[in-house]
């Protein structure tokens, strides 16, 4: 268990962690007609998701200390990322039958400019369909999404372990936990759909010239974090003083 | 047609909500019925930031919203028991959640920077207007913290789904408020129905069979009353065969 006051702490930076995370993800809407680069959907509903299964990964390793509720949260959440990215990919290659490219990459407007995958220096220009943005997760945005997630699933577990810390003396163990997921859940979506108006719907992580207004982000989600940590440690205080109203 | 005001159905929202949550700790069990109206001022919200067609969907606006009015209400809950002083508890609940909805919606005006009119109010109308619901169905379905995601899930898809499923040419408030309507005389039934099996008891209690009853009336006349709406608002379809006039 954790100090009430570093479980706040762990509060506020698990809240940044979470909303810079959203930063990381490829995600687009337009990809589900294969019209954009990234997993198909919105970025938050995925960083949400991803973030929900580093908390349900954390839950089981709760008993064996904050070292292994973190790397528990993180692989769990990199996890079901990654596999979502390949499942897409093998729906995308084989049945659709385009390349995983990357648009940004492929129009030369990527963070690193040039036209290659940064890791594999594949080319990508020539490769985007006529009229889209790119399309599936080339090897760089699986990269950048795994990085995400991994920052995500700390984020969540971090949440989820400073809630269970502060609450544990007030409640039993089995509702200590379960309140610290939902808890943990509240956070995670609160601070993972703040990113979505800097990202308008579509982001190829962090290759994507958007990742430069991640200061908005992480201001944004310093600021709400540290509001909502604030809340928790007050009214668990009065809980666990045996303050019961 | 005219719109009712945001300021109007909130108060509205806010007396009918406060009155449920009290009248369900008096053993009035129907007084669930005032919990509908937090649901329509939650999903007049939604629609009023959705409309502006912002950066991210109606499902997250819908799932934003409720983890700050739900998370509020499970926090206040800790402290405050409602068994002794429901004030205290409702006055805790209302405040944490407008406080932490008003912050997040400026936050997203100010240094987000995405100009959407009135985003700081619509969100801090959302998270108070779930974290009503939250209460009230908390104070239903008891401290039973299994259920907490449960009561999460069921009050979100209510909020995000009216405008999410009528949006698009002709959309119009009257008929998004009452899908709002149908969705939370739904839920309410589901919370019944729920309330009945958690209660452990052979026969069904008296005070969660009401609830059944009168949410299952209410759905019904929802229910027509709405497809009324929508055969009027789409006449053009049914007797021409041409699509829908922009309005």
């Amino acid at each position: 268990m954790v100090d009430p006051l570093i479980a706040t702490i762990m509060i506020i930076a698990g809240g940044v962690l979470v909303g810079v995370c959203v930063h990381f993800i490829p995600a687009s809407a337009t990809g589900a007609m294969a019209a954009a680069t990234g997993i198909a959907t919105g970025p938050s509903m995925l960083s949400a998701g991803a973030g929900l299964t580093g908390i349900y990964a954390a839950a089981y390793s709760i008993d064996s200390g904050l070292a292994l509720v973190i790397v528990s949260g993180a692989v769990g959440s990199a996890l079901m990322l990654l596999i979502t990215i390949l499942c897409g990919n093998i729906m995308l290659v084989f049945g659709i039958g385009a390349p995983p490219v990357s648009g940004q990459t492929a129009s030369g407007k990527s963070t690193f400019s040039g036209t290659k995958d940064i890791i594999t220096g594949f080319e990508q220009e020539g490769y985007a369909s006529p009229g889209t943005d790119g399309h599936g997760m080339p090897f760089q945005t699986a990269v950048s999404g795994g990085f995400g997630a991994l920052m995500g699933g700390t984020g969540g577990a971090l949440v989820f372990y400073a809630v269970y810390s502060i609450t544990l003396p007030a409640l039993s163990t089995e509702n200590a936990v379960t309140l610290a997921g939902i808890v943990a859940a509240g956070v995670f979506l609160i601070n993972s759909v703040l990113p979505a108006y800097v990202l308008v719907g579509k982001t190829e992580g962090m290759f994507d010239m958007k990742i430069r207004s991640i200061h908005r982000t992480f201001i944004s989600c310093l600021v709400s974090s540290s509001l909502v940590a604030c809340v928790i440690y007050a009214v668990s205080w009065l809980a666990v003083s045996g303050v019961v109203i | 047609m005219k719109e009712i005001h945001i300021h109007t159905l909130f108060g509205a929202a806010l007396l009918s909500g406060i009155a449920g949550i009290f009248l369900i700790r008096y053993g009035i069990s129907v007084g669930i019925v005032f919990l509908w109206l937090p649901f329509l001022s939650a999903a007049n919200s939604v629609r009023g930031m959705a409309k502006y067609g912002l950066g991210t969907g109606n499902a997250s606006i819908g799932y934003w919203g409720t983890a700050v009015g739900a998370t509020s209400a499970f926090v206040a809950s800790l402290p405050f028991s409602c068994g002794s002083t429901p004030l205290l508890y409702v006055a805790a609940v209302v405040t944490i959640s407008l406080v932490i909805g008003l912050a997040t919606g400026v936050l997203a005006d100010k240094v987000i920077r995405m100009r959407i009119p009135r985003i700081e109010l619509n969100s801090a109308v959302i998270a108070a207007s779930t974290a009503l619901i939250t209460a009230g169905f908390l104070l239903i379905l008891g401290n039973n913290y299994c259920l907490y995601p449960f009561i999460y899930i069921v009050i979100t898809l209510a909020v995000l789904h009216p405008y999410n499923a009528s949006t698009g040419a002709g959309e119009n408030q009257k008929r998004t408020l009452m899908l709002a309507l149908v969705e939370a005389c739904m839920t309410t039934l589901v919370i019944g129905i729920v309330a009945m099996l958690a209660s452990g008891s052979e026969m069904p209690v008296s005070d969660d069979v009401a609830i059944v009853v009168v949410s299952a009336c209410g759905l019904v006349i929802a229910v027509v009353a709405w497809y009324r709406l929508v055969k009027s608002d789409i006449y053009e379809i049914r007797w021409t065969g041409y699509l829908p006039a922009e309005h």
